[in-house]
């Protein structure tokens, strides 16, 4: 009786707090990524005994994607899942998802709340409104580095890592000159070569503040500093300073430098797992350079955040931000960039991190978030771009044309940019009355 | 009174093969309605206010020169790839009828590769065809850069074609071998006896007699590379160099799936329906009278 009393006291005393569980959908499908979500999931259910999340992966990116689009259509998506940053723009209008920044507002009142401007501004800027309110949370954010086999470059006499393309291009000379056949590697993904370039210089990808400002943007990137890069790619691809992963052993940027063929490359932080299990000793992980004489801004964020569907009740919900509470612990976070490479997100984890005297492992973490904390401009936000993978597309396609002499790289991003103006206003089109939150 | 093995009553058929036809409608029928429909509209991906545009998808699509670019594309890989597997496969299976040794054990190895998916199948050539280790990379031993199919768009789409004549063999191989055991022997004795060498046999006794079957593997080829040749496209090239190997079928996948552009997809997939139906037809029209002999 006394017990039965006490029980209902409980209920009565906490209405929101009754037990829950619910699905989370990650995009990883095996491999050290997946394996260091997994511990996350087991570490939530394991410090508190209220709430249970299940986690399971539908696949890909793309994949992942794909099976919520289809999931929510047939009214069986999940409570949580993990969209990849090029999806953000169609997740936001897409009228499916509760904002986080509400859900944590809603299911926080009584606690302390989330102080979103504690999120590294580069981060927070990518996924958050025009108001500034994070309508999803950043979870595996990785962004461009580049990595060097310092082995390599003190052979050729270089003894420290470039820090502007200048200097890289004097590095890969020496070492093309000390008789290495591989100086540098690119496999030329547009992440990188062209809105990872542009952030770091301030350069704009599309008016619109890159389209933050509207869907009504334009893409201006063939002049100014994305032009030069690319021509300059295009020079150090002929003079055989920068080779294509495709022409390498292995088919891929991050295993060429991985397994010692090339001693340079420009690659994620993320790549940091698969080069580590490599087992390659003298790693440098540094920015990615920018021009001399020019200002060096933020890079930006890629990878995934999480999203939360709707279509549920409350006490879900405050299972979710138990969850996502579980997860923004710097503990968590910093636990996670341990194992993967990616970056942690919020001030107050880059202060316990560097509080414990970071370890190796931690490097490329350290060096993306020291990448994306520079001040920026109105183009540092990154990209909010419709139609972005087929934008990606069509940006490859031009410039893999340009590298097979049938057009000059200016020609290339051209018809990059005019093929991608295309496909904005088509998707404006598709879009006709909605606006950017 | 003759028994006739016939339903009394006209919906008896009907109600036994229901089953079949629930089937064939929800798998088949409605996806293609389905695909119809969003051709028409500009679809959100979430669906939440999608817009209807009439034609105006198919126009967007139809002035497009890209379109045109991947057409060809299409049309040559397919007549490629499929000539090719039907030509490996016929000698192959003309070698296992020649009743050399070993003949009953290479009749069941040329089916075992079937099994493999394209996928799988594209990640082994990716690997086979890599320009450093791979079985073709002697070329650039000779001549450095000669061999690029990362660049090189011709050496790109031979690349997918031998992948996808690869794929296709072992299926038009179990076709022609089962051919062949229905030849009857008397003939090629009878020409054997008059001084034929097997490959005027083959030419002139064989081969007419299993037109019928060449033309079946044909259709069936001709559908396969239009509609199941992306995974290969995926894992090979991705539609590149360029847009060289971005065949109709890839476009479709890489629109909808990864792009989330579905009203394209739907409008592609439509036009490529269209192209399906025109192409059997054509091929019944042209191939299939001249296989109606002896009747």
């Amino acid at each position: 009786m006394l017990r039965l009393g006490l029980l209902c006291a409980l209920t009565l005393a906490w209405p929101a707090s009754k037990a829950a569980s619910f699905d989370f959908w990650y995009a990883h499908t095996g491999g050290p990524i997946a394996d260091a979500i997994k511990s996350l999931c087991d570490g939530f259910n394991a410090s508190q005994r209220r709430h249970r999340v299940r986690c399971t992966s539908p696949g890909t990116y793309e994949q992942t994607m794909q099976k919520t689009i289809a999931a929510y259509r047939a009214g069986k998506q999940p409570a949580v899942v993990e969209i990849y940053d090029v999806g953000t723009l169609d997740m936001m209008l897409s009228g499916a998802v509760y904002p986080v920044f509400q859900l944590m507002q809603e299911a926080n009142q009584a606690d302390d709340p989330v102080d979103w401007q504690d999120y590294i501004d580069a981060v927070r800027s990518y996924y958050a409104t025009s108001a500034g309110n994070l309508y999803s949370l950043p979870f595996n954010i990785s962004t461009a580095a580049l990595y060097t086999n310092t082995a390599q470059l003190a052979a050729a006499g270089v003894t420290t890592a470039p820090q502007t393309w200048e200097a890289f291009q004097a590095a890969a000379e020496k070492l093309k000159a000390a008789g290495q056949s591989c100086p540098a590697v690119s496999d030329y993904n547009p992440w990188i070569m062209l809105e990872q370039i542009a952030a770091v210089q301030g350069a704009p990808l599309a008016t619109q503040n890159n389209g933050h400002g509207g869907l009504n943007a334009k893409y201006v990137f063939n002049t100014g500093m994305p032009l030069r890069f690319m021509e300059d790619v295009m020079r150090w691809r002929q003079q055989r300073l920068l080779i294509d992963a495709a022409a390498t052993r292995t088919g891929s940027q991050t295993l060429a430098f991985a397994n010692g063929e090339c001693a340079m490359a420009i690659d994620a932080t993320s790549a940091w797992s698969a080069i580590r299990t490599s087992g390659i000793a003298n790693v440098g992980v540094s920015p990615i350079p920018a021009y001399a004489g020019t200002l060096r801004r933020n890079s930006v964020p890629g990878g995934a955040s999480l999203w939360v569907m709707k279509g549920y009740d409350t006490q879900v919900y405050a299972a979710v931000a138990a969850f996502f509470s579980y997860l923004r612990q710097p503990s968590s976070q910093i636990a996670f960039a341990r194992r993967t490479g990616y970056v942690p997100v919020t001030r107050e984890a880059v202060r316990v991190l560097q509080q414990n005297g970071a370890a190796d492992s931690l490097a490329p973490a350290l060096v993306g978030i020291s990448s994306m904390s520079l001040p920026g401009n109105a183009y540092s936000p990154g990209a909010r771009l419709g139609f972005s993978t087929q934008f990606r597309h069509a940006w490859r396609e031009e410039v893999e044309n340009a590298f097979a002499g049938r057009q000059s790289m200016k020609s290339a991003l051209d018809r990059a940019k005019s093929r991608g103006d295309i496909l904005l206003r088509r998707f404006e089109e598709t879009y006709a009355g909605a606006t950017l939150p | 009174m003759k028994s006739r093995a016939m339903f009394s009553r006209r919906w008896m058929p009907l109600i036994l093969a229901a089953p079949q036809l629930a089937i064939v409608f929800l798998f088949f029928l409605w996806p293609a309605c389905k695909a119809i429909g969003w051709s028409v509209y500009l679809v959100r991906p979430f669906g939440n206010g999608s817009v209807f545009v009439g034609l105006e998808n198919y126009r967007r699509i139809l002035s497009d020169e890209s379109f045109y670019a991947s057409l060809q594309a299409t049309f040559i890989f397919t007549a490629s790839s499929v000539g090719m597997a039907i030509v490996i496969a016929l000698v192959l299976a003309g070698c296992t009828e020649l009743n050399l040794r070993g003949a009953r054990f290479f009749r069941h190895a040329f089916i075992w590769p079937y099994a493999i998916a394209a996928a799988v199948l594209g990640v082994i050539f990716k690997f086979a065809m890599n320009p450093v280790v791979g079985a073709m990379s002697f070329l650039n031993d000779i001549i450095p850069g000669s061999w690029a199919p990362y660049i090189n768009s011709s050496e790109a789409m031979c690349m997918l074609i031998a992948a996808f004549a690869w794929t296709q063999v072992p299926f038009n191989f179990a076709i022609f071998a089962a051919a062949l055991q229905s030849v009857p022997d008397d003939y090629l004795a009878a020409a054997a006896i008059d001084g034929a060498g097997p490959i005027r046999r083959f030419v002139d006794i064989q081969l007419p007699l299993i037109v019928p079957f060449i033309f079946f593997a044909a259709v069936v080829n001709v559908i396969e590379a239009f509609t199941h040749s992306f995974g290969l496209v995926d894992t090979l090239t991705q539609g590149g160099p360029g847009r060289a190997t971005n065949i109709l079928v890839y476009q479709i996948f890489s629109d909808g799936f990864v792009g989330m552009d579905l009203s394209r997809s739907s409008t592609l997939s439509v036009i490529m329906m269209i192209c399906i139906a025109l192409l059997t037809m054509l091929q019944f029209r042209f191939f299939g009278a001249r296989t109606r002999y002896g009747k």
